[in-house]
């Protein structure tokens, strides 16, 4: 055999053949001998340590992940369970993982409950820095949660009950807004910032921290009478609110 | 590939050799892109699946070892010995490793559940409640012997239970109120609220000692004891804020002690030592490492502290911080070490889980913990395809060397 040949003569001429190793196909041999044999390894090292076995959590995210993954399994409908959820995914990094929950949550949900999913999605939008995004997401979640909110006081007046929209769980909705306000001050939208924060306030009367969004918006736009006036608000509902305090502190330094 | 030739004029000979040599090197060149292609499939598949494998070794959330305590080494924690919400921890209050490595956890209060080191459940064992003998009231404190049987204390129903790593229940006997308990040498130490007992394996008292109260000899609801290998029996006297160290004969050698107990015989708790704080408030499960030194777990200081017996329990270091991410402790309860594997089990009550970690000094070394994880295992499965392929490059390096002694011979 040729064991080393790339020139062959004859006496009329030269038959230059480059390359032609034996020693490189044995090698290439052994390579991928190597290799298959570095694949068994790794795959009886697996199932030795067991880990394509289904396993318990190992940390603290891995537990709650269990622990929401039950509850979403055993309570599809629930909007706070499913909103937990994928905020859990997100937090922990498996943001692909979120949004395909995302998606089956929003197929699966209505009304109100939706709202904590979609509530999700802006935050998420949010997260990502795409504030335009998050700021359209957040006016279609709250035209969709205020439908709802108008449906449910149809209903109730139907049955003989005076209601309001605020008479609902308004968790959701004001984060949906406080997201938006906060995509839209990111954006130096202040009007816009101002009125869904407003709207916010018509949800949660007493949210202090809306009080002090809200004043921080207004300062920034250049109304210190009404940013002043919103962080007194807020030291009404929390007396030593710090971050009221620290807002009051920065309207007087100016 | 260049052929420059003239090969109509080549003789008939000439033009079959330099046949041959084209046909041979074509061959080989298909060859080599045929190997050069399956050599590229197997190291892209192979990468790909070490991408995946690396995302299902890593746990999600694990903690970044700058985030963690200092000094503390977070191997993994245990949450769970299922899927389901009735089989999640809550409140494991004690903890012990066999010598096989497996972790035993009392956790529910009737549950005792055993891991292997690297997580996967081995056993669950619980009964029904009850006074009867086989019957769970309420466990608290476990240990396990060199025979990985497990003795657990069963404070409801004044009892010590003797199970079989399989779940068999081979003995019990009665001790009033046990709350803690340690086997070693075939003596079990049995910490009682009312006092400290030593028993043999088979429930034969030896030694008996203290009463319920504040003094030196007194012990109050004591939720810690742990047996050294020269027979000296250590307790966490925890109502007392004390930890104490007695003979065989259970006579009293020290007291370790905090500040507003400085009536006794002991070192002010809020003095620090060699730059290390005494501070000690509920001292809880305890054990002893490999380099003699002692563990308790307090949970009122969320930490493990390190005493050293040769000083009368001086705290020599303190490791842990108030958390619930994983690496800190919440009101931690129970402790146990495993040589072998140079692995601390914590018993984190109130985080609900146990956390396996390692602390520097502990004794152990490297050498240790991979041969115990590579017999934990039947990693030496690893080795047949090794072996084959060993076989292989022999059998190969023969042929041809027998090859090349066959051309070497004249007329071969």
């Amino acid at each position: 055999m040729r064991e080393n040949a790339s020139v062959v003569e004859t006496d009329y001429d030269t038959v230059t053949v480059s390359g032609g190793d034996d020693s490189l196909i044995w090698w290439m041999k052994f390579a991928i001998a190597l290799l298959v044999v570095i694949a068994l390894v790794g795959i009886i090292y697996l199932l030795s340590v067991g880990i394509l076995n289904p396993t318990t959590p190992r940390t603290a995210v891995e537990a709650r992940l269990v622990v929401l993954e039950s509850t979403v399994r055993t309570n599809p409908g629930s909007g706070r369970a499913q909103r937990e959820y994928i905020d859990t995914l997100v937090a922990s990094g498996q943001a692909g993982a979120a949004k395909k929950q995302l998606k089956l949550a929003k197929e699966s949900l209505k009304g109100v409950e939706l709202s904590e999913v979609l509530a999700a999605e802006v935050a998420m939008a949010f997260a990502d820095s795409d504030y335009a995004g998050a700021a359209k997401l957040a006016d279609a979640a709250y035209k969709s949660d205020l439908g709802a909110r108008e449906a449910w006081v149809k209903e109730m007046t139907g049955k003989g009950i005076k209601s309001s929209v605020v008479d609902m769980d308004s968790q959701a909705v004001v984060d949906i807004l406080v997201f938006g306000a906060r995509s839209r001050g990111a954006l130096k939208d202040w009007d816009k910032a101002i009125e869904g924060l407003s709207t916010a306030l018509t949800f949660s009367p007493q949210g202090a921290d809306l009080f002090v969004l809200r004043a921080q918006a207004y300062a920034e736009h250049g109304e210190k009478d009404k940013a002043r006036a919103d962080f007194e608000a807020a030291l009404k509902f929390i007396p030593d609110f710090q971050p009221a305090l620290d807002g009051l502190k920065q309207l007087k330094d100016k | 590939m260049t052929i420059d030739r003239k090969s109509e004029s080549l003789s008939d000979s000439e033009q079959q050799g330099y046949t041959e040599t084209v046909v041979e090197y074509v061959d080989n060149r298909r060859s080599r892109m045929a190997l050069a292609v399956v050599l590229l499939l197997l190291v892209l598949l192979l990468a790909a699946v070490a991408w995946v494998v690396a995302g299902l070794v890593e746990p999600v959330g694990a903690p970044e070892k700058a985030a963690l305590p200092d000094g503390i080494t977070w191997v993994r924690s245990l949450y769970a010995w299922g899927s389901t919400a009735d089989q999640a921890m809550v409140a494991p209050v004690d903890v012990a490793i066999a010598p096989d490595g497996t972790i035993w956890v009392v956790t529910n209060k009737r549950w005792v559940v055993g891991f292997n080191p690297d997580g996967r459940v081995s056993r669950v064992i619980t009964r029904d409640l009850g006074q009867e003998a086989g019957k769970f009231v309420s466990l608290e404190g476990l240990a396990v012997d060199e025979n990985g049987d497990i003795y657990v204390c069963d404070f409801g129903k004044n009892a010590v239970m003797v199970i079989s790593p399989e779940g068999e229940i081979i003995r019990e006997w009665g001790v009033q109120l046990p709350m803690e308990i340690d086997v070693r040498n075939g003596r079990v130490a049995v910490a009682a609220a009312y006092g400290i007992g030593v028993f043999d394996t088979e429930g034969n008292l030896i030694n008996k000692w203290s009463q319920r109260g504040t003094g030196d000899d007194d012990v109050d609801l004591p939720h810690g004891v742990a047996i050294a290998d020269d027979g000296t029996v250590y307790v966490s006297d925890t109502q007392n804020n004390r930890v104490k160290a007695y003979s065989q004969e259970g006579k009293l050698l020290w007291i370790r002690a905090v500040a507003d107990r400085a009536d006794l015989t002991a070192t002010s708790a809020t003095q620090t030592v060699d730059g290390v704080s005494q501070s000690m408030q509920l001292p809880a499960g305890m054990t002893i490492d490999g380099a003699g030194r002692l563990l308790v777990v307090d949970p009122f200081e969320f930490q493990i502290l390190v005493l050293d017996p040769t000083r009368k329990g001086q705290v020599v270091a303190r490791y842990g911080e108030y958390g619930s991410q994983d690496g800190s402790f919440g009101y931690p309860t129970g402790i146990s070490y495993d040589a072998a594997r140079d692995l601390l089990a914590v018993a984190d009550t109130a985080n609900n889980r146990v956390q396996l970690i390692r602390l520097s000094g502990t004794g152990g070394n490297a050498v240790s913990r991979t041969f115990a994880a590579a017999t934990d295992r039947p990693l030496w499965l690893c080795g047949i395809p090794l072996a084959l392929l060993v076989a292989a490059i022999v059998l190969r390096v023969a042929r041809r060397r027998r090859q090349q002694a066959d051309a070497a011979v004249p007329g071969a």
